[in-house]
């Protein structure tokens, strides 16, 4: 039980980071994109790196939906 | 020997400065009951003290009505805050107010000041350790009690925004004894388990209902915590020591919920959004490039060997244009000069004055003759006519005859 909270918390801990970290490399790909010396080439690598990010934010955004858990008397985690 | 003696003034000054230089009269609160209250026209308060063990007169000038916030009234029981000094005229002491509060109230707001002040020292409220609330958690953890309206309006916004995320409640005692340890142990537990951000607090009630959340051991859990905590106790106006040290306060449960779980929606649409816009980019630079190239084509057409032969044709044709138009212009202009020269020629021509009767003279030499005084007697001359010569000889000569 205590293994698989750690396995799960170390899960989010990666997956929220990765969100985060992928949301700001959007972001820096279109910056990169803005700029008016980028070349036709650039633009492309640039666009297909984005949209690679891009997909992998949306398959990180969905996910099944969670029931509300709550902390036993033990210290563990359950369904409400 | 001479015994010491000092006027009533002296002694009455002797004590008031005695008092003066006491360090906690200068600075005091006094918890009493209030009688003898008389609201003067001035606007100054005065009234008398008591408890069972005794009174003390006391008053509040107008310039401190600031600190008093209720209508104080006989029986009132009552912390009063200011300095007790001698009034020096009648030789009694009295407690000058600055502050007058409820005693239950203030008595407990004596303590959060206290607490805060500590704390704030201590720099546990201290903008540097406060740690940034991640933008897109995964894992809420919640300290509050599960029976309560924070927990629905919590679970209800947290669904609402996104039900992808997971929430885990630490049920806790939020009220009365115990709950204190309580909230501290859920706030350890739920950062052990390992959230990534962290709802601590309460819905709206009394301050004595809130008093968990002023509790020195509460501020150290959640100082002491490694997650994220945003604090949301009570109400928007209830400020409790939780809210200081939290790293983020919300004025209510509901605000924390909007403030720890993202919104899906908006994520979902910022994704779409940006992915319109990088296509939008790469649009626009195909659109660039595609004029680059265009601009090129034509560049390039304009250089071509075809393009610089037809340039080189279109000028041997304009040359030959304007060397034919100069040609023309200069012989023009030589007929003319030509005419012009032979009218005068004609003008100077001497055949039209030997038709007018003049002759020409010639000597032997067969220079024409102008002057009498050069030619001798016998001489022979040529005399020419428009029609024929004479030869003839000079007979007579009559020099400079109209001199």
């Amino acid at each position: 039980m205590c293994m698989e909270n750690e396995r799960e918390k170390a899960m989010a801990e990666e997956k929220k980071m990765f969100l985060e970290e992928t949301f700001a490399e959007i972001e820096n790909v279109i910056t990169q994109m803005e700029q008016p010396e980028v070349s036709l080439d650039e633009s492309f690598r640039l666009y297909q790196q984005g949209v690679a990010q891009l997909k992998v934010c949306n398959e990180l955004l969905d996910e099944v939906e969670k029931k509300i858990q709550v902390i036993a008397a033990d210290g563990s985690p359950q369904e409400w | 020997m001479m015994k010491n003696v000092y006027s009533v003034g002296q002694v009455n000054t002797y004590i008031k400065n005695m008092f003066a230089q006491d360090f906690m009269l200068n600075r005091i609160s006094v918890r009493g009951e209030v009688s003898n209250c008389k609201y003067h026209t001035s606007g100054h308060i005065y009234f008398t003290l008591k408890d069972s063990m005794g009174t003390i007169s006391a008053v509040m000038f107008a310039g401190s009505r600031r600190g008093l916030s209720f209508p104080m009234k006989e029986g009132d029981k009552v912390i009063v805050t200011g300095s007790i000094e001698v009034y020096e005229r009648d030789g009694k002491y009295q407690l000058y107010a600055r502050e007058i509060e409820l005693a239950g109230e203030g008595h407990l707001y004596l303590k959060f000041e206290a607490l805060k002040r500590k704390l704030a020292e201590m720099g546990m409220f201290a903008a540097e350790y406060k740690r940034p609330i991640p933008r897109y958690a995964r894992r809420v953890g919640i300290v509050t009690a599960p029976t309560g309206a924070a927990i629905q309006d919590i679970r209800n916004i947290a669904s609402r925004r996104n039900p992808y995320v997971q929430l885990i409640l630490y049920p806790a005692l939020v009220q009365g004894e115990g709950a204190a340890a309580s909230i501290v142990n859920g706030i350890r537990a739920l950062d052990a388990l390992g959230v990534d951000v962290m709802i601590v607090g309460r819905g709206g009630g009394s301050i004595e209902d809130l008093w968990a959340f002023n509790e020195e051991a509460v501020a150290r859990a959640i100082f002491e915590c490694e997650t994220p905590v945003i604090s949301a106790v009570g109400h928007e106006t209830d400020t409790t020591i939780a809210d200081y040290v939290a790293d983020l306060r919300a004025p209510t449960p509901s605000a924390a919920a909007e403030l720890a779980v993202f919104d899906y929606a908006l994520a979902k649409e910022q994704l779409t959004g940006m992915q319109q816009h990088m296509a939008r980019l790469l649009r626009q630079q195909i659109a660039a490039a595609r004029m680059r190239l265009s601009h090129a084509q034509t560049k390039l057409k304009y250089l071509s060997p075809q393009s610089r032969l037809n340039e080189n044709r279109r000028y041997a044709a304009d040359l030959q244009e304007r060397i034919t138009q100069r040609m023309t212009q200069l012989l023009g202009q030589r007929r003319h000069e030509l005419a012009l020269l032979s009218g005068t020629l004609e003008g100077l021509s001497p055949v039209k004055k030997l038709r007018a009767g003049y002759s020409y003279v010639s000597g032997e030499d067969g220079h024409a003759v102008t002057d009498a005084a050069c030619v001798r007697e016998g001489e022979v001359l040529d005399i020419r006519l428009l029609h024929g010569a004479l030869r003839a000889e000079v007979r007579e000569i009559f020099p400079e005859r109209d001199a």
